[in-house]
């Protein structure tokens, strides 16, 4: 393979979006290539970086909350729907009696 | 795997607009941390972020009203988050709530210079840049999702993210003044 093909390939081969044998292909021409196994190994780095350093902030319930609450205030239409503590059944009518 | 979410999504959709809250609580805390972590991300800001969380989330029930764009909800949120940050990063920036300055990050001082550099260098990039870097490599979403966001094709999608993961290597290299 040219390298012009491998660089071209490479954003699929580090998501491992192709076939067994084009994956095997690009790896063979890593491994006597230094110039695209730099490439593939810094891009893959830059990678595992951004995912170790960004900020991975999480709702608080309060915030939650608050904008849970927005919600139903500009909606009107919406109930909250409580499930029924007893099993919820007709009352029973007087020919339920009868025979 | 992926139709079965879209489906059962469909469905919480429909029950939003039959008037069911409970609805609306499964959708909203199974995206809420992904858009808050996605805005926080794009804007550098926890507090702005926790503002358009709340605008995202009105925007995207709204939007179920009516007419929805083709997509998964899933789709259809953090393009509208997208949209609810580039909004609030053009504001001036008087109407844009500060940080008190210090970072609100626990760790040792590698895992700080780290996150400090990560977020330097990810300001330097475009906006797309940012968005498919975040959202394919940190969130996993797949291309195809990413281009509903992005209103793009899967092909140009994944030449932004080449660019992008090649800009940011770069961007990251400039940081600590060496080869990551």
């Amino acid at each position: 393979m040219k390298c012009t093909e491998v660089r071209e390939l490479l954003g699929n081969y580090m998501d491992q979006e192709l076939t067994e044998s084009m994956m095997q292909r690009i790896e063979r021409h890593l491994l006597r290539c230094p110039a695209c196994a730099y490439e593939a190994r810094s891009l893959e780095q830059a990678r595992q970086l951004l995912r170790q350093g960004v900020e991975t902030p999480m709702v608080s319930e309060q915030i939650g909350e608050r904008v849970l609450r927005h919600i139903a205030e500009r909606f009107p239409h919406l109930q909250q729907v409580h499930q029924p503590e007893e099993p919820f059944s007709l009352p029973l009518l007087p020919e339920d009696f009868e025979e | 795997m992926e139709n079965g979410r879209e489906s059962e999504e469909s469905r919480l959709v429909a029950r939003f607009r039959a008037g069911d809250m409970q609805a609306v609580e499964t959708l909203f805390w199974r995206y809420a941390d992904a858009v808050l972590a996605y805005a926080t991300r794009l804007l550098g800001n926890r507090a702005d972020a926790e503002e358009v969380l709340s605008e995202v989330f009105l925007r995207a029930f709204e939007g179920c009203m009516g007419y929805r764009a083709e997509g998964t909800f899933k789709a259809w949120l953090f393009r509208i988050a997208r949209n609810c940050c580039i909004d609030r990063l053009r504001q001036p920036r008087l109407l844009r709530l500060e940080d008190g300055g210090e970072p609100a990050w626990g760790g040792d001082t590698a895992e700080i210079e780290l996150r400090v550099a990560v977020q330097r260098a990810l300001k330097q990039l475009p906006e797309e840049y940012q968005t498919v870097l975040l959202l394919c490599d940190v969130e996993e979403f797949t291309a195809k999702e990413v281009a509903q966001i992005l209103g793009r094709s899967v092909p140009s999608v994944k030449g932004m993210l080449y660019r992008a993961r090649t800009a940011l290597r770069d961007a990251l290299s400039e940081e600590w003044g060496e080869e990551t």
